[in-house]
């Protein structure tokens, strides 16, 4: 075989292996848990989003995206109230498995519209942007399941395998994209410590007097810089290593936690997606119970 | 797997998905909620620009404009000025006069404002210069 062929064929069998893997199976209870875990943060996003205060925008100001273009202006205090109404109960529904695929749907499309109008503002926002992806092949997945139901199945398996990817992926294009636009000098430079006392003069901190001192300190921005960069590039390690998926979950919720403290940037929505999708309760439920200790005989 | 389970379409829609998602990672393409993850990717310096709305009232006095003043609806709306050159005169001033209107609803004499691109250095925190851009929301005479 020539090496043309040899690369294409190891190619086309690599293809093959993660399609195997992304329609393989899971269990119905871990469908149903992430399926739980995204209605409820989008529900969260829904109600709890300052979307109110958008109503009352001049036409002038209204520069939506794409998804949105369609829509003359800000909608009225009325559409909006109404879209979290409706968004938060179609979020309480999935909770309660009342046609919880459908319900999904709409708690999806809520969130979309909801974030899309804040995002219509001149500044494309990303606060949603991982929850929406991550929720996408819930959209499709009409499986109905349960917190009990052990069932081993496809249908299980390929929305919350899809989930992670997303997840994973989006790290990891968010590490991609700092390599590309400022290679390694995006964590080994004074990069960060400008960023931060940006952030640590601006109004949104909730700690300026920290993020001022790890400004001060270079090796200790580096080093912040350096996890970051580290933890985005390695997390589709999360996919092939089922052991290390709570720790990548925990590094997430660690560099957002960071981030909103010295930023005031609110990304918490990543951390719960990340979490959501990534944690198995029952995974940890039986790592404990085989650490627990066996009574003597 | 068996094709039982997941129909065609199931299987088409997540490969579909897939793609277009990592598409836009790769070639940082911006069709929101799918986006290009450039969070924070370029490196910054010890300078730092951004646009500094100002208001000039009837003496000809400048005083600062700060939006995070203002409802959230106007809040990042500064962002706007980058289009401001691909926007006609008129489409500039409607902007403009969004902004005179609610600060003026807010107690502030405004005859006009102007748009400055401003240089701050980020670790003292200050102003070094700034440079005017555009000026629009004339008062009209009554």
């Amino acid at each position: 075989m020539s090496a043309p062929n040899a690369v294409t064929a190891r190619l086309g069998t690599a293809a093959g292996s993660a399609e195997e893997w992304l329609f393989g199976a899971e269990e119905g209870r871990r469908f149903r848990a992430v399926q739980i875990g995204l209605a409820a943060l989008l529900g969260l996003r829904v109600a709890l989003g300052p979307y109110r205060d958008l109503a009352g925008q001049p036409a002038a100001l209204f520069d939506p995206p794409a998804v949105l273009r369609w829509l003359p202006g800000m909608p009225p205090l009325a559409v909006l109230v109404a879209l979290q109404a409706v968004g938060a109960l179609a979020a309480l529904l999935v909770l309660a498995r009342v046609r919880p695929h459908a319900a999904f749907v709409v708690a999806w499309v809520a969130l979309v519209v909801l974030a899309g109008l804040r995002a219509s503002r001149g500044k494309i926002l990303h606060n949603d942007v991982l929850l929406l992806l991550a929720a996408v092949p819930f959209l499709a997945a009409t499986a109905g399941s349960s917190l009990r139901d052990r069932r081993r199945a496809v249908r299980f398996g390929w929305p919350v395998r899809t989930a992670m990817v997303v997840v994973c992926g989006a790290y990891f294009w968010c590490g991609l994209a700092k390599l590309v636009s400022a290679g390694p000098l995006w964590a080994w430079s004074d990069n960060l410590r400008y960023v931060l006392y940006a952030g640590g003069h601006g109004t949104r901190t909730h700690a300026p007097d920290l993020a001022l001192f790890v400004a001060d300190h270079g090796l200790a921005a580096r080093l912040l810089a350096t996890g970051v960069l580290t933890l985005e590039l390695v997390f589709p390690l999360a996919l092939v290593r089922v052991g290390l998926r709570p720790w990548f979950a925990l590094g997430a919720a660690a560099m957002h936690a960071s981030i909103w403290l010295l930023l005031g940037l609110d990304y918490w929505a990543w951390a719960g997606t990340a979490i959501v999708v990534l944690v198995d309760p029952a995974h940890l439920l039986n790592l404990r119970r085989l650490h627990r200790p066996q009574p003597r005989r | 797997m068996t094709d039982a389970e997941v129909g065609p379409w199931v299987r088409r829609f997540v490969l579909g998905f897939l793609a277009a998602f990592v598409l836009c990672g790769l070639l940082s393409i911006e069709v929101w909620p799918l986006t290009g993850f450039r969070l924070y990717h370029e490196r910054r310096g010890p300078q730092r620009e951004d646009w500094a709305l100002v208001v000039v009232d009837h003496t000809g006095a400048e005083t600062g404009a700060s939006l995070k003043a203002l409802p959230v609806a106007y809040r990042t709306t500064t962002r706007l000025i980058a289009d401001f050159p691909h926007r006609s005169a008129a489409g500039r001033d409607a902007v403009c006069a969004a902004w005179a209107d609610a600060l003026r609803a807010r107690g502030r004499e405004v005859a006009l404002l102007r748009v400055y691109r401003a240089t701050f250095d980020v670790r003292r925190d200050e102003e070094v210069s700034r440079r005017l851009r555009y000026e629009c929301a004339r008062e009209r005479a009554p």
